[in-house]
């Protein structure tokens, strides 16, 4: 009993003197974990790969290929498009005859860029775009050109080197260095242990001195309290940011019901300007029609009627005497709700809730336990007009036994305040203001006053 | 066991009579409830095992949860000792261990989430096997969430 309510029952068992003794802890392989390493090294060598051919296939004959060429000053004769076939289809390539001139002797040249060197490079499907490209050549103008040196007579008029060509080889190289830094840190990685990697997240210096306490993140696994303590209030110390409104999502409800509801109504007035001959066709098409249309009306309804509960009910107010909460301790609550408003019932409750997440292949579960629940406030029947709003203050304590708020990468311990009304001839709504308990200091334990 | 059982058992060191021991105890106290802020320290050594078959030894006071999700880790104490970093390792000799215990997470259970603590020494021998130990124990002195009650001020 008394090991199962401390854990790891499986490895050790209590004795009176509070110690552990075992007569053989079972051996096993120290664990390596080599996925990593190996993903890291999977990559580091598909960016090797990558990065080498590029580099000897392409970057390399490129920039020898472009070292070998002179600027000169040329003379357009004529231009032209050349057309070929492949595969049954015409395909055509910008063309300028040009005339330049390498020691005193003129050569004369039908080329363009780079790829009308090659006989059967250049070429496009759009005859236009070729066109295009040749609009910037007159015949008789000068222009600057390239020449091979050695080789008069490959010339080219226009030099354009492939953007693309350098992205892939960025790219590639950027593969390299990532999965080579991957590979050295996982690498490292690879015989440690779970508490070992775990401290070594805490700590920013060297594993070799990875010794000793980390004492100083005592709050680390308590929720941040700046969200609301960086929010005083009015009457009392904090105001509680009251939750559960998230406007994005509303907002793109409201522009997709008002894109569908015009689109329904457009195809439904276009429906009557055509005609139909066939009856049983025009049935059909009435029936898809009506119910497109009383789907957009159904989602405007139903927008309107949000619209109309978050805005209606929007101005009410919660503010506490203290943040963060300690358990045992009293807290001060300030209620303020403005607006025209029947109410059936207002109420606040304390609320705890457990979230536990895991991962179920691809997706991830999320499971919610409400653990405990007070109501702290609580009023039936009763009007709020401009002249008389709720302006409510009461009190409640948190039970000294009350876990703290906790936040873990996959579980989570969460306190709020639920506000939940139901508004004459309305649903119930109900939202939330996150709160944030600590843990209950030893030399701080006042029950009363203490939050006040 | 079968003959194939014995030899899987006596490659990945299945528990014989002389696996090596991992004794860990608390200082001066009969109770494994501790609060925040409070001391813990406490000793631990090895038995069956000799001077030159360890490789390291890690001493770790950690939290950790249990539960429907995911388990979640926390060291809050970590101390290891190896002969690449030049640390002498006595298996006879109680190695030492000693913390000021933090305000949190404080022990829990839960319904979904159960917290605990516990201090693990994890011993690597020299032919790269390894074997562990857990002391629990509780931080703060919570009962069982579902005990909860509300205290009434309406």
């Amino acid at each position: 009993m008394f090991d199962k309510s401390f854990g790891n029952s499986k490895r050790s068992f209590s004795n009176p003197s509070g110690g552990s003794t075992r007569t053989g802890v079972p051996l096993r392989l120290a664990q390596h974990r080599w996925g990593e390493p190996i993903f890291f090294l999977l990559i580091l060598l598909t960016g090797f790969v990558v990065f080498f051919i590029q580099l000897w296939t392409w970057a390399i004959p490129q920039l020898t290929f472009y070292q070998e060429f002179v600027p000169s000053q040329g003379k357009i004769i004529d231009t032209r498009i050349a057309e070929t076939v492949v595969d049954t289809v015409t395909v055509f390539r910008p063309e300028v005859l040009l005339e330049h001139q390498v020691q005193g002797i003129s050569y004369r040249v039908w080329t363009f860029d780079f790829r009308t060197l090659k006989p059967k490079e250049g070429f496009v499907v759009d005859r236009q775009f070729a066109e295009l490209s040749l609009l910037s050549f007159r015949p008789g103008q000068s222009t600057v050109c390239w020449y091979r040196n050695g080789y008069p007579d490959e010339a080219v008029v226009v030099w354009k080197t492939s953007v693309w060509g350098w992205f892939f080889l960025l790219l590639s190289f950027s593969l390299l260095v990532s999965g080579l830094v991957g590979f050295v840190q996982s690498f490292r990685l690879v015989a440690v242990s779970a508490e070992r990697k775990a401290a070594q997240s805490l700590f920013v210096s060297p594993l070799h001195t990875l010794t000793g306490d980390l004492r100083q993140l005592d709050w680390s696994t308590v929720p941040d309290i700046r969200i609301i303590n960086e929010s005083p209030g009015t009457h009392l110390a904090f105001r509680l940011p009251i939750g559960n409104q998230p406007i994005f999502p509303l907002v793109g409800l409201v522009l997709f019901t008002l894109s569908w509801f015009i689109i329904s109504f457009v195809i439904m007035f276009h429906s009557f300007l055509g005609s139909v001959e066939n009856r049983s066709d025009q049935i059909i098409g009435v029936i898809f029609r009506v119910l497109f249309c009383g789907v957009g009306l159904l989602l405007l309804v139903s927008v309107m009627r949000r619209l109309f509960l978050v805005f209606r009910f929007a101005p009410t107010l919660l503010e506490i005497s203290d943040h963060p909460l300690y358990p045992g301790r009293k807290y001060r609550v300030l209620l303020q709700q403005s607006g025209i408003l029947q109410f059936n019932y207002f109420l606040v409750n304390l609320v705890c809730e457990e979230v536990a997440r895991f991962r179920q292949g691809t997706d991830t579960i999320t499971n919610r336990k409400e653990v405990f629940r007070q109501t702290i406030f609580r009023r039936h029947d009763f009007a709020v007009t401009p002249n008389l709003p709720l302006h409510q203050e009461f009190f409640f304590c948190l039970p000294i036994e009350a876990m703290h708020s906790f936040r873990g990468e996959n579980n989570e311990i969460h306190w709020k305040l639920e506000l939940c009304v139901q508004i004459v001839g309305k649903p119930e709504i109900c939202r939330e203001c996150p709160i944030v308990v600590r843990p209950v200091l030893l030399n701080d334990l006042t029950l009363e006053g203490g939050g006040l | 066991m079968s003959l194939f059982g014995k030899m899987i058992n006596s490659v990945v060191g299945g528990e014989d009579s002389l696996s090596p021991r991992i004794v860990i105890t608390f200082d001066g106290r009969g109770s494994r409830l501790y609060h925040p802020g409070e001391t813990l320290a406490g000793s631990y050594w090895f038995d069956f095992v000799g001077g030159d078959d360890i490789h390291a030894v890690e001493c770790s006071i950690l939290w950790h949860t249990e539960g429907k999700g995911s388990e979640d880790m926390g060291v809050h104490g970590f101390w290891r000792y190896a002969l690449e970093s030049g640390d002498w390792i006595d298996p006879r000799r109680p190695g030492r261990f000693h913390t000021i215990l933090p305000q949190s997470p404080l022990s829990y259970s839960g319904i979904l989430i159960k917290i605990y603590w516990s201090v693990r020494v994890r011993l690597f021998l020299s032919d790269g096997r390894e074997a562990v130990e857990d002391l629990g124990f509780r931080l703060g002195n919570l009962p069982d969430v579902r005990t909860l009650k509300p205290i009434d001020f309406i």
